[in-house]
C-alpha cells in the first residue's frame, strides 16, 4: 500500500534554515521555563545496555530526558524507553503509603488493604518476622532482592540478611535472569563477567546473536551494530533464533532453531573447528584444559509429587528418570533401537567437573554431523532441509575463519535454559578453540538483561550462595574474609547456601518460609508455575511485604505493602553488561510517605537486638568444619568483646557503624546542591549511600573487582567506569595482558580467576582417582552434550510456548505501562501464532483464544503477523502484562547448575475462548 | 480410518485438557497446608469488652488495585486490540510527552515496518529538510544526519546507521486510552 504521490515530496540535500542546537540536537518548541532547567546526568532505569541519561528538572519534578552525548554507550542515542525515565514517576497510582491487610483493626490476611504509619507496618513486619523465625529460625525468613537494586540497597540487603539475620535466603530476580551465565563464567573462567566490552561491536567482523532479540531487548547495542554493518560491507550478522524478529529483519542470516537444539549446534560447530584444523593450537596449549561432568542431573524440578497438580505429573516423573530418545541416543553413541533408562542420579551434583583429554573431548563432538544436527535442530517446518544446512555451514565457516574477528552475543535464549550453564560454556568453548576470546573484536559475550545484575547481584553477592566480589558463604575463607571486613564476630555467616528464588517459591508452598519481604521485583508475576505460588503466598500462615513504587501483581498478593522511592528520587549506583559502574545523585523528593530501600532497611534493622539474632541458630541441614552439625554457635559473647551488648541494635552494628557515620553528607564533596532523602528521613548526619559503597568496594579491590572511588564517578567527566579500574584506569579487556592489569606479565591472555581451578582428572564417564591438578590462568573448554528439554509438545499440548519482552515494555510492566505512550504502542500481550496454526484452530487475528497448559490457562488476544514471525509449532507470548498472566503455564524447570528457570520453552495448548 | 482417529485424539484431547487445565485451587492429590505458626504477641491479648466498636471505614480490595482489576485468581479477558489503521496525514500529529521526545508516528506501521538495512519506508517520506509544515511529513531533524560516535560536527547526507532502526524510538500508536492518569510535565 503505497502513499500517492500527490502527498509527498521529493528528497532534497541539502539542509534549509532548521534550527540547531550546540550538539546538532533540534530545539523544538521549548516551553518558557526550559531555561531554568537543570540538566544532570544518570543512567537509564531500563535494560542491561546501561545507556547514559540527562534528566533535567524543574520545580521539584523530572521534565524531560536525553541521551547524553557523552556517554561511550549510547552517544546521545535512547530507546522509547530510556526516553520514558521521565515518565514512570508519576503514573497517578503511585503507592505513597504503606498498606497492610486489616480486618477489626489489626493485621489479617484475609483484609482488605488500609494505610498505616511506618511505625505500624515495622511493627507488624517484626512481630511477624519473629513468629517466623521463632519456629523456623533463620531459614524460615527471606528476601527476594533484584537486579535492578543499587549497588548499594544490594549491598544493605547482604548486610542485613546474612550478617544481621545470618541466613542465606536472600536471592535476586537475577537468578531468573542471569544465573546460569554466572555459573558459566565461574566454570569456565573461575570468575564472572564478561572479559570484553561494547567497543568489540566496532572492532570485530562477525556478530553472531543466539537466542538474543538484540534489536528489542538492547535496542541501542544493536543501533552501534547495525550502524557498524551499514558502513562495512565485509561486517556481517548471523541471528539464531527459534522464531523470526526483528533482529532478523536487520542481519545477513536468520537461522531458525528448535528449542534446545543450540546446544546441538554449538557442537557441530566445535566439531567443524576441530576437524577443519581451525583449532588455535598455541591458543588452547597455553590457556585452556578440556573438562566435561555429568550429564544425568535432572531439570532443576521437583525431586517429588506431593505438591504437583496432577496433570503436571508427567513433565516431574522426567527430573528422575528420563528414557532417552532415540536422537539422544544417537548423540551419546548408544544403540538407537534399543530403550535406555537414564535414572538422574547426578542430582545434587550438577556442577561437578573434572578434566578431560583433548582426545575424549573430540570423541563427545563426533556424533555432531552437519546431517543429524541439522535434522534435529531445523525449526522451521516450511524451511528446505538443505537450506538449514546451508546456513549451519555458513555459521561454522564464520567461526573457523581465523582471519575474521567474532563476538557472540546471547541473553535469555542460552540463559532461561534447563542446560544454560552448559550452552553458556559451549559459546566459550568455540571462542577458545579458535583463540578469539578476551581479544579486541573477539569473545563470546554474554548481554546481561537488568541494569544492575552485574554491578548489584552479581557483584555485590545478592544470591543465596553469595558474599561481595565473587565469595561464596559455603568457603570458610571467604567466610572468614567477610567477617574481617565487616567486624563480625568468627562463625557469624552460616555456611549452609539458602534458598534461589524458584526454591523459596517452593519454600513457602512447603511451609519452609513464612516471612517473606520483595525488593525491587514482581516474582509472583514473574516466577514460573505461578499458580502454586499465588495460592500458597495468600492462603497459607505466612506474611509477605513488598516494597515497590507501583501496586504490582505481587502487591496484591501480599500482606504489606511498602511505598518506595524510585530511580532519581534517591542516590544510586548501577552496573551494566559490559562492567560499567555509573552513579546518579538524587534530584527529586519521593513522593507522600515512600522511602528509599537504603531507609527501609537501614530503620527496619533498628528493631533487632543482637539477643534476637546471634545467639544460638537452629540451620537444619547445616554441616560445615568448624561447626556443630544443624546449628550457628552463639556469638553474644564474641559481640561483648567488641563492646556491644545483647540489646544493641542491628542497625549499629551493620551500618552506623563509627567508619560509615564519619561519611558526613553536610558538606559532602560530590553532593552537588542535591538532596538526600535517605539522610532527611533517617534523621541522621551521615551519608548512607557512599558509605556503603566505600565499605562495598574494599572487598574487591585489589583482587581484580576494582571500582573507583565513590566520587570518582560523580565528576563531571566521568560516565561510568569499567572496572577493575586501577591507577584510575578502567579496563576494557580483561585477561588480556595488554589491557588488564591484573593478567600476568609475559602471559599474553591470563585467565587469572582462581574459583574451581584444581580439578581431577577422568574421561566423559567420570573422574578417575588420582591428585587433582592446579589450573592457575586457564580457562575451560568443557564438553556438553545435547539433550531434550523435559517438556515437549506432545498430542495433547501440542505447540511450544516461548515468552520473553518486547522493546516497548520492561519486565512486568509496572512502570512501562504506566507510561501512556509506551502502553498506546504495546497495549497488550498477545498470543503470536503462524497464521496456519491459527487457522487450524479456527482462529484468526485478533481472536480471543485459550492458552493452557499442564499448569494453568488463560485468555489472550491472537496476532499472526507483525515483528515476530513464528514457525509452524511454535508461539510467542510477553510477559509484561498482569492481565495476560502467561506465567501461570510456565514451567518451573530450571538448569540444575545454576537454578536459573527455563522461561523459553514448554508445551501448551491453543483453542477458541 | 483416518478421520475416526482424528476425532479419537479430538476426544480424548479434550477429556485430557479438562484434566489438564489445572484450575488455581485444584487440591485433590496435594498434601494439606503445613500447620499455622503460633499467633502474633500483639493477637494474645485478651481484648477488653468495648462497646460496639464505630464502623471501619472501608479498605482498599485487592481487586482495584493494580493495571489488571480482579483479584489474583481470576482469569481475566484481554480487551480487543486496536490497532492504528490511519493513513500517513489522517491524524494530527501526536503531542509529545515533554520538549525532545521522539515523535510518536500518528499514523499506522504495519505496512513500513519491520524496517530492514535494505528497505526504510519511513525514509521515503520524513527525509526532508525542515522546518515542518502543516499537513506535511514531520521532517527528520538534523541531528540525525549525524555520527555522534565518529564525526560529531559533520552532518551526513543520510540518516546515520545508529538512527537508521526508527521504531526503536518512534512509537506506534492505538486508540487505547492510557491504564492510569500520567500527566505529561
Amino acid at each position: 500500500m503505497t502513499p500517492t504521490l500527490s502527498r509527498r515530496r521529493f528528497l532534497q540535500t541539502g539542509f534549509t534554515s532548521a534550527v540547531v542546537g550546540a550538539a546538532g540536537f533540534p530545539l523544538p518548541v521549548l516551553p518558557a521555563d526550559a531555561s531554568e532547567w537543570t540538566w544532570d546526568k544518570g543512567a537509564c532505569r531500563f535494560c542491561g545496555v546501561g545507556c547514559g541519561i540527562e534528566v533535567a528538572t524543574h520545580g521539584g519534578r523530572v521534565v524531560a530526558v536525553r541521551g547524553d552525548p557523552k556517554s561511550p554507550v549510547n552517544r546521545g542515542l535512547l530507546c522509547a524507553k530510556g526516553y520514558a525515565n521521565a515518565r514512570i514517576p508519576y503514573g497517578a497510582d503511585r503507592l505513597t503509603r504503606p498498606m497492610l491487610r486489616m480486618k477489626g483493626g489489626k493485621f489479617s490476611k484475609h483484609g482488605d488493604f488500609r494505610a498505616v504509619t511506618w511505625d505500624e507496618a515495622f511493627d507488624v513486619m517484626k512481630e511477624q518476622w519473629r513468629r517466623a523465625h521463632a519456629a523456623l529460625g533463620p531459614t524460615g525468613v527471606a528476601v527476594m532482592g533484584s537486579g535492578q537494586y543499587t549497588i548499594m540497597e544490594g549491598y544493605a540487603a547482604v548486610k542485613l540478611v546474612k550478617a544481621g539475620w545470618r541466613s542465606n535466603n536472600l536471592d535476586p530476580n537475577a537468578r531468573h535472569c542471569m544465573a546460569s551465565a554466572v555459573a558459566a563464567f565461574m566454570q569456565v573462567f573461575g570468575i564472572d563477567e564478561p572479559a570484553g566490552c561494547y567497543d568489540d561491536i566496532e572492532l570485530t567482523d562477525t556478530v553472531v546473536t543466539w537466542g538474543a532479540n538484540m534489536a528489542e531487548m538492547h535496542p541501542m547495542l544493536w543501533a552501534r551494530i547495525v550502524d557498524e554493518r551499514m558502513r562495512r560491507p565485509g561486517y556481517r550478522i548471523i541471528n539464531l533464533t527459534t522464531y523470526g524478529n526483528l533482529t532478523s529483519a536487520a542481519a545477513d542470516v536468520e537461522i531458525v532453531f528448535k528449542p534446545n537444539a543450540d546446544l546441538a549446534i554449538w557442537n557441530y560447530v566445535a566439531r567443524e573447528v576441530v576437524k577443519r584444523k581451525a583449532v588455535d593450537l598455541d591458543f588452547v596449549k597455553r590457556h585452556c584444559v578440556f573438562a566435561a561432568g555429568p550429564t544425568d542431573i535432572g531439570f532443576g524440578l521437583r525431586d517429588d509429587e506431593a505438591r504437583a497438580f496432577v496433570p503436571e505429573r508427567d513433565t516431574l516423573a522426567r527430573q528422575r528418570l528420563v528414557v532417552l530418545t532415540r536422537d539422544e541416543a544417537i548423540a551419546q553413541g548408544l544403540d538407537p533401537e534399543a530403550r535406555h533408562e537414564v535414572a538422574q542420579q547426578s542430582r545434587a551434583k550438577a556442577g561437578a567437573h573434572w578434566l578431560v583429554s583433548f582426545e575424549e573431548f573430540a570423541k563427545g563432538l563426533e556424533p555432531y554431523t552437519l546431517d543429524f544436527v541439522a535434522r534435529i535442530a531445523k525449526g522451521d517446518p516450511d524451511e528446505k532441509l538443505e537450506d538449514f544446512k546451508g546456513k549451519l555451514k555458513l555459521l561454522a565457516a564464520e567461526y573457523v575463519d581465523a582471519r575474521r574477528k567474532t563476538v557472540s552475543y546471547w541473553t535469555m535464549g542460552f540463559n532461561q535454559h534447563t542446560r544454560g550453564t552448559w550452552v553458556n560454556e559451549q559459546a566459550y568453548m568455540v571462542h577458545l578453540l579458535t583463540g578469539k576470546q578476551a581479544k579486541p573484536g573477539s569473545g563470546a559475550f554474554s548481554l546481561t538483561g537488568q541494569p544492575s545484575a552485574c554491578g548489584t547481584a552479581r557483584e555485590v553477592g545478592t544470591f543465596s550462595h553469595r558474599l561481595p566480589a565473587d565469595m561464596q558463604v559455603d568457603v570458610a575463607a571467604h567466610r572468614e574474609h567477610a567477617e574481617e571486613l565487616w567486624n563480625l564476630p568468627a562463625r557469624t555467616l552460616n555456611p549452609k547456601p539458602g534458598s534461589h528464588i524458584t526454591q523459596m517459591m517452593r519454600d513457602l508452598e512447603d511451609g519452609k518460609i513464612r516471612w517473606l519481604w520483595v525488593q525491587v521485583t514482581n516474582p509472583f508475576q514473574s516466577t514460573a508455575n505461578a499458580n502454586h505460588w499465588i495460592e500458597a503466598a495468600r492462603q497459607m500462615d505466612n506474611f509477605i511485604v513488598v516494597s515497590d513504587v507501583y501496586p504490582t501483581l505481587s502487591c496484591k498478593v501480599a500482606d504489606l505493602i511498602l511505598p518506595s522511592a524510585i530511580i532519581f528520587e534517591k542516590w544510586g549506583a548501577y552496573g551494566n553488561s559490559e562492567r560499567r559502574t555509573q552513579m546518579w545523585r538524587e534530584l527529586v523528593a519521593p513522593p507522600g510517605d515512600a522511602r528509599s530501600d537504603v531507609w527501609q532497611m537501614l530503620e527496619f534493622a533498628k528493631r533487632f537486638t543482637l539477643a534476637e539474632v546471634w545467639g544460638e541458630q537452629a540451620v537444619p541441614g547445616l554441616e560445615a568444619e568448624g561447626f556443630e552439625k544443624g546449628k550457628l554457635p552463639s556469638l553474644l559473647e564474641a559481640a561483648a568483646a567488641k563492646g556491644w551488648k545483647p540489646e544493641t541494635r542491628l542497625h549499629d552494628v551493620l551500618f552506623a557503624t563509627p567508619k560509615n557515620v564519619a561519611v558526613k553528607w553536610a558538606g559532602d564533596p560530590v553532593a552537588g546542591g542535591k538532596a538526600n532523602h535517605t539522610v532527611l528521613h533517617a534523621g541522621i548526619d551521615w551519608f548512607p549511600e557512599k558509605a556503603l559503597f566505600e565499605e562495598y568496594a574494599a572487598f574487591g579491590r585489589g583482587h581484580g573487582h576494582d571500582l573507583a572511588p565513590f566520587d570518582v564517578y560523580h565528576r563531571d567527566d566521568v560516565r561510568g567506569l569499567r572496572w577493575p579500574v586501577v591507577d584510575g584506569k578502567e579496563t576494557a579487556w580483561r585477561f588480556n595482558e595488554k589491557y588488564d592489569p591484573y593478567a600476568k606479565r609475559g602471559s599474553g591472555i591470563d585467565f587469572y580467576g582462581g574459583a574451581m581451578k584444581t580439578l581431577p582428572r577422568g574421561d566423559l564417564a567420570g573422574p578417575k582417582a588420582g591428585a587433582p591438578e592446579p589450573l592457575a590462568g586457564k580457562a575451560k573448554i568443557f564438553f556438553r552434550p545435547w539433550q531434550e528439554p523435559p517438556e515437549s509438545p506432545d498430542a495433547t499440548f501440542d505447540l511450544w510456548l516461548c515468552t520473553g519482552r518486547v522493546l516497548e515494555h520492561w519486565h512486568s510492566g509496572s512502570m512501562t505501562r504506566r507510561v501512556p505512550e509506551l502502553h498506546s504502542a504495546v497495549p497488550e500481550a498477545v498470543l503470536w501464532i503462524h497464521p496456519k496454526d491459527a487457522e487450524g484452530r479456527g482462529l484468526k487475528l485478533g481472536d480471543l483464544a485459550w492458552i493452557a497448559s499442564r499448569r494453568g490457562k488463560i485468555k489472550v488476544r491472537v496476532e499472526t503477523g507483525g515483528r515476530n514471525r513464528m514457525p509452524r509449532g511454535m508461539v510467542y507470548v510477553p510477559w509484561f502484562d498482569e492481565g495476560v498472566f502467561i506465567n501461570r503455564l510456565t514451567l518451573d524447570a530450571t538448569c540444575p547448575i545454576s537454578r536459573q528457570t527455563d522461561f523459553k520453552k514448554c508445551a501448551v495448548r491453543v483453542t477458541r475462548a | 480410518m483416518k478421520l475416526r482417529s482424528i476425532a479419537a485424539v479430538t476426544v480424548a484431547s479434550l477429556a485430557a485438557l479438562a484434566a489438564a487445565c489445572a484450575s488455581p485451587k485444584a487440591e485433590a492429590r496435594r498434601p494439606p497446608s503445613p500447620p499455622p505458626l503460633p499467633p502474633a504477641a500483639t493477637a494474645a491479648a485478651a481484648p477488653a469488652p468495648t462497646p460496639a466498636p464505630a464502623p471501619e471505614p472501608p479498605g482498599i480490595k485487592e481487586r482495584d488495585l493494580g493495571l489488571a482489576r480482579g483479584s489474583v485468581f481470576d482469569v481475566l479477558t484481554p480487551p480487543p486490540v486496536l490497532p492504528e489503521r490511519s493513513e500517513p496525514g489522517e491524524k494530527p500529529v501526536v503531542p509529545r510527552a515533554f520538549a525532545g521526545a521522539p515523535p510518536i508516528a500518528p499514523h499506522e506501521l504495519v505496512d513500513y515496518t519491520p524496517i530492514t538495512r535494505a528497505q526504510n519506508g519511513c525514509l521515503d517520506c520524513h527525509q526532508i529538510p525542515g522546518p515542518k509544515e502543516a499537513g506535511q511529513p514531520t521532517p527528520i531533524p538534523p541531528s540525525h544526519y549525524l555520527d555522534l560516535r565518529r564525526s560529531p560536527a559533520k552532518p551526513g547526507k543520510t540518516v546515520a546507521g545508529a538512527r537508521w532502526l526508527c521504531t526503536a524510538c518512534h512509537l506506534t500508536r492505538s486508540d487505547q486510552g492510557p491504564l492510569v492518569a500520567n500527566p505529561g510535565p
